[in-house]
């Protein structure tokens, strides 16, 4: 029984993406199409809640629906399975999915083509649970692209601006470089274990460990790099960003909480073979850490309200990365699972802003909100506690435990702790930059800017006043429809953390979360023991520091008038100011070094080797030919009659030598 | 064997000469008995394929001799894979019948009889298992393709029909070459010039060195199926053949000729002479690892949407000489499937293309672009086919890429890895084609008037969407057909 | 000594292919064809002799029906061509030029 629930979990969100699809031609309203993707989500979440307490006490479900190909032992069959892993995954997917479709139907009132928006939800939502349910690397790698496939699809949504259908394709190239990696390192492993059941995997042999490992430690770097292309490390982070040129919940549901967290899910997945690899696990600690590092450095002078929370997902994935790194796996999924709250409700959050001051998404055109969006300025308010990592809220939990087990990692933990924790300072000062700007500060007047759909807005010089304050009198809360998701997942941020309390804080209850998933995921083991004292030592500095930091934020963005001390800062440290705002110039590297190269590799190969080597040749047989046929044709005989002696005499000749050779064999 | 297999064999043949009595201006009428053929093509090429009793064992069909010609014997015989080459060639000929049906010429019937010649001539490669046969058919395939492109093609028609004709000939006449050396040693062994399996395996052609018997003879053999594939350097003709000629010829072209230079290899390269096949792998590999990049990267800088596809052609044909010539039977069986799916994806972004050109009249990519404002069913049907070419898991694309680079990995990782690049390099230059074309602005006047393709045209694209989809979820369905042959062939080889 | 006639045989047949080389206007070349013909009648009547089957002769009438034929043809066709072109001689007539 339970596996015919297995079965219909992914079915759902694909029915209502045929559904929808086929429904296009009737133009239905957001309602009507959203009600569809919605309502499919929510059954799916709670075939999901059935399953997984059915899962939680009698462990995995497995369902084989048909064998796609065999290799030798090699099975590739298309294989659902519930076990640890997928309950969390799956529940966030289908929870905080049918959350966002249901704001969706809010947020998308106005728009045209809801239709072709709900069927492409639906179809990303499909392929996210076969990447969860997926028993083995095929059914995952399926659902891997398909989600790519998706998000291309729903980032270049409004593509009738080539930008946004730029976006689409840098996002999708970026991802097929990981894909690369994780092709390579799926048969890597195939040929080694002889299976890539990820049930099989789940023990694996140790003899075959020992005596491939030069082959698995390759494939397993292969296997980063593909959870690189999609979990937006260093390197191939620069799509995340660009991708925020999709309508907003889309960036909430896939770049925020579920498609993102794919890569992190699929070295969980592996986890128990990679943990016998050191050199694995440094290069996939100093790839987490790099990432927070770094992306946490552009976000702070950010002005688009989803490019800031665009790097802020990029530096929290580095965290849950830098998790998997330092070998705590289960640490890494529970960041990931109380990051899906709080950074799908500051996404949602951001949209409710951007849809109540009619698409704009400068933050320093923002402000004041905090008298006319009421709901949504609280909410925002739990999710910035939760990221910042304020004790009670989720993010706290998750984070603290992420830095201790760094710190503990034997050899390089300090590092890896200092690099954590400079992050969260950092983490803590852009949201409260953020926070401060958009709903406290009263907004200075600037230049507009572009909206989300880059249309550039109507500027009239003298209609300038009249503009802002039209816009303030028109601000106004977002309908319930938006809020009631927004009150629903800021709960959760509030209150998932408790599932993973510290020991320290609770004997009985801690660490709820990660026992469950360590009875898949590798245990968390070969860290220094740190005592219970300096724990709680550790919890209160890291505290003080974070509320330090948010007071300078505080402190420089509210304190002083129109910016003054802001604008000060800024000519102050002009050059690191313009590194970071130019996101590094990470963008213009990769177009210099690497786009523009294969691209002046494809003229070359056109224009000198197609037309001159190859054709050479070519055309080289050709001069030869009819050289030596216009050089024959030189030698002809002038009367026809000659021609006819030359050819009589010829013929004399070679019959005479076969006659002879014949009879004088 | 089978008694009527001789008159269903010549049907095609049979109803391309009829097209000579046809009334010459009635167009519906020759239209219509285009389509009754290709449907009537169809049926007995499954009918014939449904009688196989086991797709492993070649079944003899037919077989005459003659004695009086050098006693050289004709035998036709089909197994799994030459009856599923069968199928997508009569599969193919209905899509190019009903994709070209609006074809204006006054050339009608000279048009269709080219078409029904072609597919006779490759159903006779296909069916032939002496080499003699197979080489006759080989032959008599290029004239009609030729006639194809030099009369009803674009501007530079003439230059493109002669390069693609000498170049395929000029590799032909070397196979005749050493075909011919064979018959001779043949006669001195058992009398007759004869030549298919067991007489070239009691040859016993002995492998020692690049000068030996078997290397030449395997060398003359592999370059002129390397010219037909086509494989890296022998690749000129490609990209001339396809900008130049009418839909119909590159569809067949592309959908079914090339293929016949793979079935070359897995026919009688491969089985024949192993021990050169093994010797000669690894460059053979490179060649294709550098095919797939070569072409990829070229496509991405083309301006003429056809030279694209036609670049993008090559890039996929790399994939599988490599699977073919790595010696195992995984990457072996990748590679007939990327045939097929080869044959559905290539054939479904020509007839894409030949809609816009039937719209606009050019093929440049500058001058589309915003179609999917105006043309919305053109527009998803041409992304799910362009998917199925970029190798998206759940197309068809996939399963062959994914076999054959799984296969060649325990060969030799450093040509899987170079060919796996190709999974990053397929959607740069598909995805800009399909950027240019269907999304972006709707910048030029005359674009913001065209017509959405009608039922009648969507019906092609339509057939190949699902077939891509459901061969990607469900390669069993197709791959159970050519299983037992390919074990048989590989196993020949090792 | 019998061997004289495939001399003769031989020197007939150069002298009619020298004719038909070297001579200009058309009904002598007709007429050296004629020799070359009857050269090789006589090689054929020859080999009857050596192997005693009495086969050549009858081919012999054969040859001799067939050059007939074609000396109805060829004249007829020269008649044509004068019609045409008011002369027999070679040099005059150029139809295909070179």
């Amino acid at each position: 029984m339970y596996e015919n629930y297995l079965a219909l979990i992914p079915l759902f969100p694909l029915l209502a993406f045929l559904l929808n699809s086929i429904l296009i031609k009737n133009k239905l309203n957001n309602v009507q199409a959203g009600a569809i993707t919605f309502v499919s989500l929510f059954v799916s979440f709670i075939l999901v809640i059935i399953t997984s307490m059915h899962v939680y006490n009698n462990g995995p479900v497995n369902v084989k629906l048909w064998e796609w190909m065999t290799y030798g032992n090699i099975k590739f069959n298309i294989h659902f399975v519930m076990d640890e892993l997928s309950v969390i995954l799956s529940l966030m997917v289908t929870g905080i999915g049918s959350a966002i479709a249901f704001f969706s139907i809010g947020y998308m009132d106005h728009e045209e083509k809801v239709g072709k928006f709900f069927a492409f939800f639906a179809l990303f939502a499909f392929s996210m649970l076969l990447l969860v349910h997926g028993e083995n690397f095929l059914v995952l790698f399926m659902g891997w692209e398909g989600v790519g496939l998706s998000s291309y699809l729903l980032i270049g949504f409004w593509y009738e601006h080539t930008k946004n259908g730029n976006a689409a394709k840098k996002a999708f190239i970026a991802n097929r470089v990981g894909d690369f990696g994780l092709v390579l390192g799926m048969i890597g492993f195939a040929l080694v274990f002889n299976t890539i059941s990820f049930s099989e995997l789940r023990t694996p042999d140790l003899a075959l460990i020992a005596a491939n490992k030069e082959m698995l430690i390759v494939s397993s770097l292969l296997l980063v790099l593909g959870a690189a292309g999609k979990s937006a490390q260093v390197p191939l982070f620069v799509w995340l960003p660009d991708a925020m040129m999709g309508p907003t919940p889309v960036s909430a549901l896939m770049h925020a909480a579920t498609m993102v967290t794919a890569g992190i899910f699929l070295l969980c997945r592996v986890s128990n073979v990679i943990v016998h690899f050191p050199v694995v696990l440094d290069v996939i600690a100093w790839m987490g850490a790099i990432t927070a590092l770094l992306a946490s450095l552009i976000a702070i002078t950010q002005t688009d309200i989803k490019k800031i929370l665009a790097y802020s997902t990029v530096s929290q994935l580095g965290y849950m990365i830098l998790a998997c790194g330092v070998g705590a796996f289960s640490t890494g999924l529970f960041h990931v699972f109380t990051h899906a709250f709080f950074k799908a409700l500051l996404f949602l959050c951001a949209a409710s802003v951007i849809y109540g001051c009619h698409h704009e998404q400068d933050i320093f055109k923002m402000g004041g909100l905090k008298k006319k969006m009421p709901i949504t300025f609280w909410t925002f308010t739990v999710g910035f506690l939760a990221i910042a990592g304020i004790p009670g809220f989720s993010g706290f939990f998750s984070k603290d435990e992420i830095l201790s087990m760094a710190l503990t990692n034997p050899g390089n933990g300090v590092w890896l702790y200092s690099v954590a924790l400079l992050t969260a300072l950092l983490t803590a000062f852009y949201m409260m930059r953020m926070l401060v700007l958009v709903f406290i500060v009263e907004p200075a007047h600037h230049e507009a800017h572009k909206d989300e759909k880059g249309h550039k807005k109507k500027h009239d010089k003298h209609d300038k006043h009249d503009d802002h304050a039209h816009e303030h009198h028109e601000v106004h809360e977002s309908p319930s429809v938006m809020t009631i998701p927004l009150i629903i997942l800021a709960f959760c941020s509030f209150a998932a953390g408790y599932l993973g309390l510290p020991h320290i804080m609770s004997h009985e209850n801690s660490r709820q979360f990660q026992g469950f998933i360590e009875k898949f995921v590798a245990k968390t083991a070969g860290h220094e023991h740190i005592t219970a004292q300096n724990e709680i030592i550790m919890m209160i500095v890291t505290t003080m520091l974070i509320l330090c930091s948010m007071g300078l934020a505080y402190y420089i963005y509210v304190v002083n008038d129109h910016n003054k001390m802001r604008d000060n800062l800024k000519s102050k440290f002009k050059t690191l100011w313009s590194i970071s705002s130019s996101k590094f110039k990470i963008d213009e590297f990769y177009e210099l070094v690497i786009i523009k190269p294969l691209y002046e590799i494809g003229h070359f190969l056109v224009d000198v080797v197609e037309t001159h080597i190859v054709n050479g040749v070519v055309k080289l047989v050709t001069r030869v030919t009819t050289a030596s046929g216009s050089f024959l044709d030189d030698t002809k005989p002038e009367r026809l009659e000659m021609g006819i002696l030359y050819i009589v005499i010829g013929l004399t000749i070679i019959i005479t030598a076969i006659f002879n050779a014949f009879i004088f064999r | 064997m089978d008694q009527l297999f001789l008159i269903k064999f010549l049907i095609p043949l049979f109803w391309a000469i009829s097209f000579m009595f046809a009334p010459k201006n009635n167009e519906r009428t020759i239209k219509l008995l285009a389509l009754i053929g290709s449907i009537v093509t169809l049926s007995y090429s499954v009918k014939m394929f449904m009688d196989l009793t086991d797709p492993a064992v070649l079944q003899t069909l037919l077989k005459f001799e003659m004695p009086l010609f050098f006693n050289i014997s004709y035998t036709f015989a089909m197994d799994g894979l030459s009856g599923l080459l069968l199928l997508l060639n009569a599969f193919l000929l209905l899509v190019v019948v009903v994709a070209t049906w609006d074809i204006k010429t006054e050339k009608l019937r000279l048009y269709y009889f080219l078409i029904f010649l072609l597919t006779w001539a490759v159903n006779g490669s296909l069916l032939s298992t002496s080499l003699y046969g197979f080489y006759i058919f080989w032959e008599v395939m290029l004239i009609p393709l030729f006639i194809l492109v030099g009369v009803f093609g674009g501007e530079n028609r003439r230059y493109a029909s002669f390069k693609f004709f000498m170049m395929t000939a000029a590799g032909s006449i070397l196979m005749l070459a050493s075909m011919c050396f064979m018959s001779a040693m043949a006669y001195k062994l058992n009398g007759s010039y004869d030549l298919n399996y067991e007489v070239i395996n009691s040859l016993n052609l002995k492998y020692d060195g690049f000068y030996s018997p078997q290397s030449l003879i395997f060398w003359s053999f592999t370059i002129a199926f390397f010219l037909k594939v086509p494989v890296f350097p022998f690749h000129s003709w490609l990209p001339d053949a396809h900008v130049e000629a009418p839909t119909a010829g590159s569809i067949i072209l592309a959908g079914i000729l090339l293929k016949l230079g793979i079935y070359g290899f897995l026919r009688f390269v491969i089985p024949l002479f192993p021990e050169a096949v093994s010797a000669n792998r690894d460059i053979v590999l490179y060649l294709g690892a550098t095919g797939v990049i070569y072409g990829a990267l070229t496509a991405w800088v083309q301006k003429d949407i056809k030279k694209l596809v036609a670049f993008s052609s090559i890039s996929h044909m790399g994939y599988i000489i490599m699977g073919v010539f790595s010696q195992n039977p995984f990457a072996v069986k990748g590679a007939v499937f990327q045939m097929i799916a080869h044959g559905i994806s290539t054939p479904g972004l020509f007839i894409g293309v030949h809609y816009l050109y039937t719209r606009r009249h050019t093929k440049k990519l500058d001058q589309f672009g915003g179609l999917a404002a105006v043309m919305p069913r053109f527009a998803v049907l041409f992304f799910i086919i362009t998917a199925g070419s970029m190798a998206v898991p759940m197309t068809c694309g996939f399963v062959g890429e994914f076999m054959i680079i799984m296969g060649t990995y325990q060969i030799n990782k450093v040509v899987a890895m170079l060919a796996a690049t190709g999974i990053i390099l397929s959607p740069i230059y598909l995805l800009k084609m399909y950027h240019l074309t269907a999304l972006g602005e709707l910048v030029h006047e005359e674009n913001k008037t065209l017509k959405d393709i009608s039922f009648l045209e969507a019906t092609p694209l339509i057939i190949l969407s699902v077939f891509t989809v459901v061969l990607g979820l469900y390669p069993k369905l197709v791959m159970g057909l050519f299983d037992g042959t390919i074990n048989f062939f590989v196993n020949k080889g090792l | 000594m019998s061997s004289i006639y495939y001399y003769l045989a031989g020197f007939l047949f150069t002298l009619g292919l020298l004719g038909t080389i070297y001579k200009k206007d058309l009904i002598s070349i007709l007429l050296c064809l004629e020799l070359m013909m009857g050269g090789i009648g006589l090689l054929v009547i020859l080999f009857s002799r050596s192997t005693g089957l009495l086969d050549s002769q009858l081919l012999v009438f054969f040859m001799i029906i067939v050059s007939a034929c074609e000396v109805a043809i060829g004249l007829s066709l020269i008649i044509a061509l004068y019609r045409k072109k008011q002369t027999i001689y070679t040099d005059d007539i150029k139809i295909i030029t070179e």
